[in-house]
Parts: structure tokens; C-alpha cells; sequence
């Protein structure tokens, strides 16, 4: 009766050691750790809001003020988000600008392209030190920059130092 | 007399007509893009000779074949527009898994990852291309260890210059 209690531990123990080794096994052959970076989002906005009167054919009447985008300078909005199975390390986003532009207002963590000068103040791109992501984290960021007579397109990509299973949703561009 | 007024009238009309349409063109910009990426095998060479049932030599010719434990990848840059594009920058995805061998690298590239020292991957690859000039062509080479995984890698490419088309400057390729 021992003999068959030890035969069944044996086993036993020969089971778990297996399954720890093919879970262990497992884990080094998923693909390391993957951080899927990813624009969702780009919008351009007028700039600004202003106040101006409404036209009325009531001259008696007061006159009514209404708002109204003023588009001498756009916003840009970008949403990029983390998601997959590891964070995304060192993520950096390239913003390629319209032609002929120039940036108005921008966060600190974004850097100008170095070709900008004070008499070439058109600009090509920013590069935003966007940095640690959490899983399932999104990051917003804002500029501003004058419109373009060119067409007011922009393109935004993504990227980190962490692997990515789907790079094709790192790149994404909007049109004012 | 009517006939210089008309040629004047003629040749003012003319200029006006060129200044409208130099006024709708961007004085500078660029259209930078990714024209190709290819992988292919560039391991140790070996001859593999052909499986045949013959006794003839003839019918089991050997043929040379790289392995493909080795990866090489080759990019092409262009330049399709008439300003010269400046400050070019090339950044490579690397596929979870694979990793680049030290020293390897041409000297124009840097490989940046914060956590290759502690088995975080392998990071991606930024190429300083400096100029591509206009209607050029430039073509980037590096060779990468395969990952046991999907060997998809991703291209983008970004200028100091206005670029007038964002849309073709990113390309993927799958070994």
C-alpha cells in the first residue's frame, strides 16, 4: 500500500515538474513582451473662437453676438494609445507638417525640426518624447500652426522601443 | 501704334497669368517616400544538392543558398519632387525577437533601445540619410538576426523639408 503512496507522489511531482517546465517554456517562446503603439486620432480645429455679430435686418433690435472659428491658425489634436501585453518604452511620435507652415504653440515635449531658422521658419515636422506608456494608456497631445494655402494635411507616427505586433497602426493622417 | 498695344496687353496678361500660377505652387517642398523594402536571406551560404531518385550526377545538381537565419533588409528612399530634401530620417521597426548583431550596422545608422540589456527587445533602427536630392533615390542596407516570430518590419521616413504627400512615407514588408 506504501509502495503504491509513493508511486502516485512520484508521479505526482513528475507532473508538476513538466508542467512548470512547459509553462516556463511557454512564456519564453509568446513573442517576448509586445507593446502595440497606435494613432486613434488626429483632428484639426480652427484655432480660435471669436465673437462677432450676427446680421440682422431689425436695426431697432440689439444685436445678437454669435461664435465663430477663426481658421488663420489651426489646432491639431493627436491621440495615441497602448495596448497588447507590455508597456511601450521610450515612445516618440514624428508629426509630419503641411507645407508651408509654421508652428505656432507646442508642448515641451516637443521638439521643432532643426531646419527651422529665423529666416526659414516654414517647418517640416515636430518630433514629440512622448516616453513610458502603460497598457491600455492613451496620451493626447496639442499644437497649433498657421494654415497652409496648400492643403493642410498632417501625418502622425508612432513608435516606441518596446516590439510592436502591428506596426500598420502607427501611422495615421487627417486633413482640415 | 494698336498693334504694340496689343503685344503690350499680350505680354501683361502673360505675366500675370505665370505670377498666379507661381503663386499657387510652394516655393519649397518635398515628397519623400518609401519606394521598397525587401528581406531576404543573407546566413552562411550552403550547397544543398537535389533530391532525385537517378544515378546520374547530372540529375542532382547542387545549388547555393543562403540561410535565412540571417535577415537582410534593403530600403529605398526617393525624393519625387523638385526641392531637395534635407535632414532626412529613416526610423526601422525590428520585429519582437530578432536582434541586431554589435558592429553590424552601417555607420549612418544608430540602433536605439533603452532595453536590449535586459531582454526588452530589440528597439528600432534610426538611419541619418542627410540629403536626398531631387528626383534621387537613396537605398539603406543592414542585416538583423531573424526572430523565431513573425519577421514583419516597418519603415518611416520624414525630412526637415515640407513634405507635399505624408501618406506614402511609411512601408512594411513580411519575410
Amino acid at each position: 500500500m506504501k509502495k503504491y503512496h509513493n508511486a502516485s507522489f512520484v508521479a505526482f511531482k513528475l507532473i508538476l515538474t513538466l508542467g512548470i517546465s512547459l509553462s516556463t517554456i511557454t512564456i519564453f517562446a509568446q513573442a517576448r513582451w509586445q507593446a502595440d503603439v497606435s494613432v486613434t486620432a488626429v483632428t484639426i480645429t480652427a484655432g480660435t473662437l471669436k465673437k462677432v455679430p450676427r446680421g440682422t435686418e431689425n436695426i431697432n433690435k440689439p444685436q445678437e453676438k454669435v461664435v465663430q472659428a477663426v481658421d488663420d491658425n489651426l489646432k491639431c489634436s493627436i491621440t495615441i494609445h497602448n495596448e497588447n501585453d507590455d508597456d511601450a518604452w521610450g515612445t516618440m511620435m514624428v508629426v509630419v507638417l503641411p507645407v508651408e507652415v509654421t508652428v505656432v504653440s507646442m508642448p515641451s515635449n516637443a521638439k521643432l525640426d532643426p531646419s527651422v531658422t529665423a529666416t526659414q521658419t516654414f517647418a517640416g515636422h515636430i518630433i514629440f518624447n512622448i516616453g513610458h506608456m502603460a497598457v491600455g494608456q492613451n496620451v493626447t497631445v496639442e499644437f497649433t500652426f498657421t494654415k497652409s494655402k496648400y492643403g493642410n494635411k498632417v501625418g502622425a507616427y508612432a513608435y516606441s522601443d518596446s516590439p510592436d505586433p502591428n506596426p500598420a497602426n502607427n501611422y495615421k493622417d487627417a486633413t482640415y | 501704334m494698336k498693334f504694340f498695344v496689343k503685344i503690350i496687353c499680350a505680354a501683361i496678361v502673360t505675366i500675370a497669368a505665370f505670377q498666379t500660377v507661381a503663386a499657387q505652387q510652394p516655393v519649397v517642398y518635398s515628397d519623400i517616400s518609401i519606394t521598397a523594402i525587401t528581406l531576404n536571406a543573407a546566413g552562411v551560404t550552403k550547397k544543398v544538392p537535389a533530391v532525385s531518385k537517378s544515378i546520374t550526377p547530372a540529375d542532382h545538381p547542387v545549388t547555393t543558398t543562403a540561410s535565412d537565419d540571417i535577415l537582410k533588409c534593403r530600403i529605398t528612399v526617393s525624393n519625387s519632387s523638385v526641392s531637395n530634401a534635407f535632414a532626412v530620417k529613416l526610423i526601422i521597426i525590428l520585429p519582437a525577437g530578432a536582434s541586431v548583431a554589435p558592429g553590424t550596422l552601417p555607420s549612418n545608422a544608430t540602433l536605439i533601445s533603452e532595453r536590449v540589456a535586459i531582454g526588452g527587445g530589440p528597439g528600432y533602427i534610426q538611419f541619418d540619410l542627410q540629403a536626398v536630392f531631387s528626383n534621387q533615390l537613396t537605398t539603406v542596407e543592414f542585416t538583423f538576426n531573424k526572430s523565431p516570430n513573425v519577421n514583419k518590419l516597418s519603415a518611416f521616413v520624414f525630412c526637415g523639408v515640407p513634405d507635399a504627400n505624408t501618406t506614402n512615407n511609411y512601408k512594411e514588408a513580411v519575410y
